[in-house]
């Protein structure tokens, strides 16, 4: 579909982005740059536009506003190149019941224009690292959550992706599972694959990410390295839980009295 | 009982919600198919009414005749509401008792067994009887207009219609207990596949329970009163759709006495049949519940590379790898899956009773039997959309909860879709080819109608194929756990709606070199063939508009999918 993209600038470009749904706004204004080879952590509470700004780049959702560019293509008006060098790892993920995992990769590889010999050993060494190799010709259906994980994560890996989208990556993960999964990822940071990740583990994202952006009601509240983000929070030697608790409040506060002043219920 | 109430509630707001909190484009299209449906149904209503009325207005005819042309026709009317009711109520409510994803919630949480089963159980005789509803009732408004019925027939009318609908879902409920209990819940596919030869079976039962080529040939009874005799005989008295007719003929007479004595014959077969179906239950439906979900858990081994696989990629060898995928995935969830595979016996039910009925259709002359022929093309295009709306319309709805994997995907809607129009196109033109060439035969048609028949039979399969794969994507259903109910829904209702004004403007144009061939036998120097061109080009522009439209718009509305 595209060749791969030399890409020593910005692997991931978001540009005010915005969503609305309805009357909410779940992306308000938000602007990310993220180069080639960062591994990006997202932040928030629970409902802050996380899960909204990935399916967003994903292309499962198209933007009320602003811009997105994934390795240099813009995801609403090329959305087949762009999602043909992404790899996306939902929070919930809901799989061909009926397909045996390996006839699913199978399926992936095929839909990204890979060749059967190219494909075969990569599936057999992805089933082998997630030791689903003995589970490759069950059906998907008989899969535990944490099986289905790991094989979402083989999907969204079998196509050599540039970007990887990934939302939650260690819900159902044991803990075998994780320590696999965060290996993993360092490794293709390193290989130069850029990871946006979206988590509400914070040891996860202090441990891993390069940088970090904390998103709160939807609006970029702080981005930058774990020392960045410390000064701006103006709390020294102190971890990521902390900071993180004291940059939502402070967005909380100044909503609160935005609202106080103009007469309106932020909350409403 | 506080308990089921509450679930009762729960359901109610949900319904509100779905109604009440729809997103402004959701609102609109749902406006306008609300609009397009109860046109519909006013047209439909003034069909029947117009029946009727014609039936009423006839001079030569005796009442004691019209009266009893009618109630054959209103029983004709019950007994397919009644076999219909059987059929929807058997598929929906084995999905609705036993695979529903709600029942792991509700079978966690303290409420008693019995609770669940009557909630789960009247949740699925409401999906399997509102249609029936919607289809039956203008009916019986019609013949309550007509004949002059007071506001007693229309109350008696909402009391009978509820009794009616109550004995099959009961009796679809005791089935579908007994069949989850004794057959071992690992072959659910067996298990469907026994449905569906059950209900193959009653509906042979109860179509020849209804005699239909009495009524069809009428002018063969030697006289008023033989024939009056054959259509007033009771085909089943101790059906409840003969109940049901006898008790709205008396809501609209006033003869309360023998109305109150069919409504007591329903109330007993509904609190007898609800009774059975409740003790049943009580004994067996959690045991029949709690095996079902170690059947889904069972590891089911499957090897790489069989001869299926081998196959369906050596016959798709020179196609798109990409769509090849998407081929090969649909066609294997499509045979592993018997939620789908299973809607095949109502294909097998509708060519057998289409073609018994063709065979015993008396037809004295070739001229009538060339007239039969057209009208089959109609009838032939009606089953062709019913299969259409079962298969073609859901292609894009059953990627399910899985859509997520397409949308995230660099692939085409346009060929995403058109692959999928390939995929049901080629066996239902086989199919629609067979049918429409054996009741040819069946019928001995010249070679004129066989060809005529089978170019318009291939033209509306094609144009069904894609207009049902084009608005299954115009309105998809990506939430809906029971395939059977994706084509039940308003964009299906749409869908036949469409269907049917289509192939009545398909055979509306060929009337006329229809009737030219017709007179061309009694008169060899009539008209010329030059006149005919311009219909059948008719035919085959509508035709192919009718394909591709709805095609473009599918992918359209695919693009422009958002997936929350």
């Amino acid at each position: 579909m595209s060749s791969p993209i030399s890409c020593e600038g910005e692997m991931i470009e978001l540009s005010r982005l915005k969503k609305r749904f309805g009357g909410v706004v779940a992306v308000d204004e938000l602007t990310l740059n993220i180069r080639r080879g960062e591994f990006f952590g997202f932040l928030g509470p629970n409902g802050a536009g996380k899960t909204t700004t990935i399916k967003l780049m994903a292309g499962l959702l198209k933007p009320t506003a602003g811009r997105m560019r994934i390795g240099g293509f813009d995801v609403v008006e090329q959305p087949l190149r762009a999602k043909s060098i992404i790899g996306f790892i939902p929070d919930r993920s809901f799989l061909y019941e009926k397909l045996t995992g390996r006839e699913f990769l199978v399926f992936i590889a095929e839909v990204y224009g890979l060749e059967p010999k190219s494909y075969k050993p990569m599936i057999a060494s992805l089933l082998k690292e997630f030791e689903l190799t003995p589970w490759g010709d069950e059906l998907i259906e008989s899969y535990s959550h944490g099986m289905r994980q790991r094989l979402v994560i083989c999907s969204a890996l079998i196509h050599h992706p540039q970007v990887i989208l990934v939302d939650e990556p260690m819900v159902a993960l044991d803990p075998k599972g994780v320590k696999l999964v965060k290996e993993l990822f360092t490794r293709l940071c390193q290989q130069g694959v850029t990871i946006f990740m979206s988590t509400h583990t914070l040891s996860l994202a202090e441990e891993l990410c390069h940088r970090i952006a904390i998103i709160h009601r939807g609006r970029l509240v702080a981005v930058g390295t774990r020392e960045e983000l410390r000064k701006r929070a103006s709390i020294p030697q102190t971890g990521l839980e902390d900071i993180f608790l004291e940059l939502t409040r402070e967005e909380d506060e100044s909503v609160n009295s935005a609202g106080k002043d103009t007469g309106v219920n932020p909350q409403a | 009982m506080n308990r089921l109430i509450l679930l009762v509630k729960t359901q109610g707001l949900i319904l509100k919600h779905r109604v009440f909190r729809l997103r402004k484009g959701v609102l609109f299209k749902g406006s306008l198919l609300g609009t397009l449906a109860l046109l519909f149904i006013a047209g439909y209503y003034l069909f029947f009414h117009r029946i009727f009325s014609y039936l009423d207005s006839i001079e030569e005819f005796p009442l004691f005749f019209v009266l009893g042309l009618t109630e054959r026709l209103l029983g004709m009317v019950f007994l397919a509401s009644f076999s219909m009711l059987l059929f929807s109520n058997l598929l929906t409510s084995i999905p609705t008792l036993y695979l529903s994803r709600d029942l792991d919630l509700l079978m966690s949480c303290p409420l008693k067994r019995g609770n669940v089963f009557f909630f789960k159980w009247s949740g699925s005789m409401l999906n399997s009887s509102y249609m029936v509803l919607i289809f039956s009732l203008p009916i019986f408004a019609a013949y309550g207009r007509v004949f002059e019925a007071g506001v007693f027939y229309y109350l008696m009318l909402g009391g009978i219609m509820l009794l009616f609908i109550l004995t099959p879902a009961a009796i679809g409920g005791v089935v579908s207990l007994s069949l989850m209990r004794f057959l071992p819940a690992k072959r659910i596919h067996q298990l469907l596949t026994s449905l569906g030869v059950i209900c193959l079976v009653i509906i042979v039962v109860l179509i020849r329970l209804l005699r239909p080529e009495q009524l069809w040939n009428p002018g063969s009874a030697e006289n008023f009163t033989n024939m009056l005799n054959r259509l007033t005989v009771p085909s089943s008295p101790y059906l409840p759709s003969f109940w049901a007719t006898k008790a709205l003929l008396f809501a609209r007479s006033g003869d309360y006495v023998s109305l109150s004595r069919y409504l007591c014959f329903m109330l007993a077969a509904a609190v007898g049949t609800i009774g059975l179906l409740l003790i049943i239950a009580r004994k067996i439906y959690y045991e029949g519940w709690a095996s079902a979900q170690e059947s889904k858990k069972k590891p089911h081994r499957l090897r790489e590379g069989t001869i299926l696989d081998r196959s369906i990629r050596g016959v798709l060898k020179r196609v798109n790898p990409i769509y090849r995928a998407l081929l090969i995935k649909d066609i294997k969830v499509f045979l592993r899956d018997a939620t789908q595979w299973s809607q095949l016996f109502l294909l097998g039910a509708l060519i057998f009773i289409y073609l018994f009925n063709i065979k015993n259709i008396p037809l004295p002359t070739p001229f009538f039997r060339n007239i039969v022929s057209f009208g089959n093309l109609g009838l032939g295009g009606f089953v062709l959309a019913a299969v259409a709306a079962r298969f073609a319309f859901p292609a894009t709805s059953v990627e399910g909860k899985s859509f997520w994997i397409i949308h995230s995907s660099p692939i085409n809607y346009r060929g995403f879709l058109w692959s999928k129009f390939f995929l049901f196109v080629i066996p239902l033109l086989l199919l629609a080819e067979v049918l429409v060439y054996s009741s040819n035969l069946l019928l001995k048609v010249d070679r004129y109608f066989m060809t005529m028949s089978l170019g318009t039979i291939f033209l509306m399969c094609v144009a069904l194929t894609g207009l049902g794969v084009g608005m299954g994507a115009l309105f998809p259903r990506f939430e809906v756990e029971n395939y059977a109910k994706i084509a039940v829904g308003t964009g299906g209702l749409f869908y036949m709606i469409v269907s049917l004004v289509y192939i009545a403007i398909i055979v509306g144009l060929e009337v006329n070199p229809v009737y030219l061939h017709l007179s061309r036998q009694l008169d060899p120097h009539f008209g010329g063939w030059a006149y005919s061109i311009p219909f059948y080009g008719g035919v085959v522009l509508i035709s192919a508009l009718v394909t591709w439209l709805p095609m473009r718009m599918g992918v359209k509305a695919l693009r422009r999918y958002q997936l929350s």
